[in-house]
């Protein structure tokens, strides 16, 4: 079986991991993107110092920065204007870290098979010669050491801008090779403005080791942050999902002893307000069931003990005394017999159309005759309250039903006009065609009828007349009536006109008046 | 003992009225509440037998106005309602009793002679006066161990005259407790039956009375000396 409780709960957990996820995950990638972004700028800097380099006329620069900076003896009446201004110490000055040995690497290619310039210890195999399409666009990527590191990297084009050949000055200054290659011959011969390509690359490390110390931050707090939304959901669900227990354990408590109970909408959030709308209409509805149902044992015991206790009293009286008994006692008793009998037929006619175990077998008749057959038995009666009967029906109107389910309706609805219908009163009966909605119309005059009287017209046993004195009826005729209308798709409804006519429509159900 | 019936269903009240005439007591009925509550204030009755669905005036408003104008007549109700709430709200409302339709003759006639012991404070259904043992149960009386024939009537006023032994009790009195609403005040049935009983119930031509007439005054039932 599903449960709330348990639905939310996963899904607002995984919800709440995701969001947990995605913010680490966004703060691990912006930092991320942060450090890159600085280290691209830092090589974009540093980009400079390959012109310098390419420029120069040492092969490696790097590791002799600090002896040919240390060791020049300063010149006496030194001013700074004299110092020439080589690309060694525009190096030195602008990118101090670019001539240390843990500094960034470089490499300078003249063209795709001649390295020109490459830093000391570089392993030339890992820097390959970059495809540049666009000579003004740095390309950045990163590159990965044999030895395990990496490394980000730039790679431009630019022009070579030369010294000339630089004048011999002793020990002082970038140190030369003594032995020239062909190649390093050749690069010295590189006339300027020549186009190079080279790679500036910086150690990612620092940056790696900082990210992951963020990653583990992130982590751990994802952790703390998943066991504080367990915790918070647990009770935002246990919290908000309590109304709706408390709302159940006052549904549970509900017997039939206690359908007048109204749930209340204050105790209650907004959003149980509409089911606790809707639980008390259930509840009123099922309050008038079980009304409608004591009422119907109450009366069926009345209907059914009261002959029963006829018959037994005048049983006891011809056998204790019997010298008293005449045929009009035996008479008596066969009435009550027949009264019983007619009230369990009708209960069970009842309950057989109620339950649709009649089938009707439908066939043409004309309404007119139909309906003045009916009305034959009930004429006599009419005429001695002195009631104003009218029939209006056309005399072609043909109707496709089950005729005897009809008189069935007809009978109850006809002997109910006739037995309640005040002297001097009117009782008229209209047909009208099926198209029209209404089949048949029965107006009759009533006394002391009111609304609430007509809302329990069709209940089975139910009788206007309170102490049911009458053994000739049973209240059963209009609940039979209706059973059987719905049995042959029709509807009957009872409508109180001005408190003093009652008028019963028989119509077809699926058409709506 | 005279008992006023009502009950709205024509065939069982002829029934009751008949088995209760049978029985010997005098039998009032009526078949709505309105006539009932008018007899019950009018007349006095020693039991009143109300069913509670009738037309007019319901059984529980007939037992409520009945109470409120100070009539404590035994009221025993009668009906088909069968629950504990009708059960109870029935006594509440002031029923001595409570019977539930279809119910058995003996019962209800068991029920009444109950009551009417209750009104005379009387705890058995025998009452004996030195050598006459008269057994309510039975509808019997005895004297001297012999078994005295007595019509339904006889056995009527006999029985009252016990249940109020020692106390003179007036013609008028008689004829309200044992004789229905049909019986001519002037007439002479009375002393007729009073007449009759005596002679049935004395021993022998010498044997004392033990039904004494006060003149002016009415019948005593007492022991002789």
């Amino acid at each position: 079986m599903s449960s709330i409780r348990k639905n939310l709960f996963i899904w607002l957990l995984l919800g709440l991991t995701l969001l947990w996820a995605i913010a680490g995950a966004g703060i691990y990638l912006s930092v991320k993107r942060s450090e890159i972004a600085e280290i691209d700028y830092e090589l974009q800097r540093m980009a400079g110092a390959l012109r310098f380099i390419a420029g120069s006329t040492s092969r490696n620069t790097g590791p002799q920065r600090p002896d040919h900076l240390i060791v020049r003896p300063p010149r006496e009446n030194f001013q700074p204007s004299e110092i020439r201004t080589t690309p060694e110490n525009r190096i030195a000055q602008r990118w101090p870290d670019l001539l240390s040995g843990m500094g960034p690497k470089y490499i300078i290619w003249s063209n795709k098979d001649t390295v020109i310039r490459q830093s000391e210890g570089l392993i030339t195999k890992e820097f390959k010669f970059p495809e540049i399409t666009d000579s003004n666009s740095p390309i950045f990527f990163n590159i990965s050491l044999q030895n395990g590191d990496s490394m980000r990297a730039m790679a431009s084009t630019f022009r070579r801008f030369g010294f000339g050949r630089p004048r011999p000055r002793g020990n002082e200054g970038i140190r030369r090779p003594t032995d020239e290659s062909p190649a390093e011959n050749q690069e010295q011969n590189l006339p300027r403005n020549t186009s190079l390509t080279g790679i500036i690359a910086l150690s990612s490390k620092p940056m790696e080791e900082s990210l992951n110390t963020l990653l583990f931050g992130i982590l751990a707090i994802g952790i703390a942050a998943g066991f504080c939304s367990f915790s918070l959901v647990h009770f935002a669900l246990k919290n908000g999902l309590k109304p709706l227990y408390v709302l159940g354990n006052k549904l549970a408590s509900v017997d039939s002893s206690s359908l007048s109970h109204r749930f209340s909408k204050n105790d209650l959030p907004v959003e149980l307000s509409p089911i606790c709308g809707h639980l008390n209409k259930l509840m009123e509805r099922l309050e008038d069931g079980f009304e409608r149902e004591r009422r119907f044992s109450g009366d069926l015991a009345h209907e059914l003990r009261t002959p029963v206790a006829e018959l037994k009293m005048m049983a006891e009286v011809a056998l204790r005394w019997p010298e008293n008994n005449t045929e009009s006692h035996a008479n008596e008793t066969l009435d009550v017999a027949q009264q019983l009998q007619e009230i369990i037929e009708s209960l069970l006619a009842l309950s057989r159309y109620e339950n649709g175990d009649e089938d009707p077998a439908c066939e043409k008749i004309l309404l007119q005759k139909f309906t003045e057959d009916c009305w034959d038995p009930f004429v006599k009666k009419a005429e001695e309250k002195n009631i104003r009967v009218t029939i209006n029906i056309s005399n072609e109107h043909l109707i496709e039903t089950d005729p005897k389910i009809l008189r069935l309706i007809i009978n109850n609805l006809f002997s109910n006009a006739a037995e309640y219908t005040p002297s001097e009163g009117i009782i008229n009966i209209n047909g009208s065609h099926e198209s029209e909605g209404h089949i048949l119309s029965i107006f009759n005059s009533v006394e002391n009828f009111d609304q609430e009287m007509l809302s329990q017209l069709f209940e089975r046993l139910w009788r206007g007349d309170v102490s049911r004195t009458d053994g000739s009826h049973s209240g059963l005729g209009l609940a039979l009536s209706k059973a059987c209308s719905k049995c042959l798709g029709l509807n009957l409804e009872a409508e109180l006109i001005k408190n003093d006519q009652i008028k019963f429509i028989l119509s077809r159900a699926d058409i709506k008046n | 003992m005279r008992i006023l019936l009502v009950e709205d269903k024509n065939r069982l009240r002829e029934a009751i009225g008949k088995a209760l005439r049978e029985s010997g007591y005098a039998v009032d009925s009526t078949d709505n509440g309105n006539d009932g509550l008018w007899m019950g204030c009018e007349n006095t009755y020693d039991v009143i037998l109300l069913d509670i669905m009738l037309p007019g005036l319901d059984g529980l408003s007939v037992l409520e106005q009945l109470r409120e104008r100070e009539r404590d007549t035994p009221v025993l109700l009668l009906t088909a309602k069968d629950t504990i709430a009708d059960r109870v709200k029935g006594l509440r409302k002031g029923a001595d009793d409570y019977l539930i339709k279809p119910f058995a003759l003996e019962e209800l006639l068991a029920r009444i002679e109950a009551l009417c012991r209750r009104l005379y404070k009387k705890s058995t259904s025998t009452i004996t006066l030195n050598d006459l043992i008269i057994d309510g149960s039975a509808k019997t009386v005895k004297r001297d161990g012999n078994l005295i024939d007595l019509t339904a009537r006889e056995y009527a006023i006999l029985e009252y005259l016990a249940m109020r032994q020692g106390s003179v009790i007036s013609r008028s009195e008689i004829e309200e407790h044992i004789y229905d609403e049909l019986v001519s005040p002037m007439s002479n049935v009375v002393d007729s039956a009073i007449c009759n009983l005596r002679k049935k119930i004395a021993k022998g031509p010498d044997d004392g009375e033990l039904i004494h007439t006060r003149r002016g005054q009415g019948y005593i039932l007492m022991p002789k000396n």
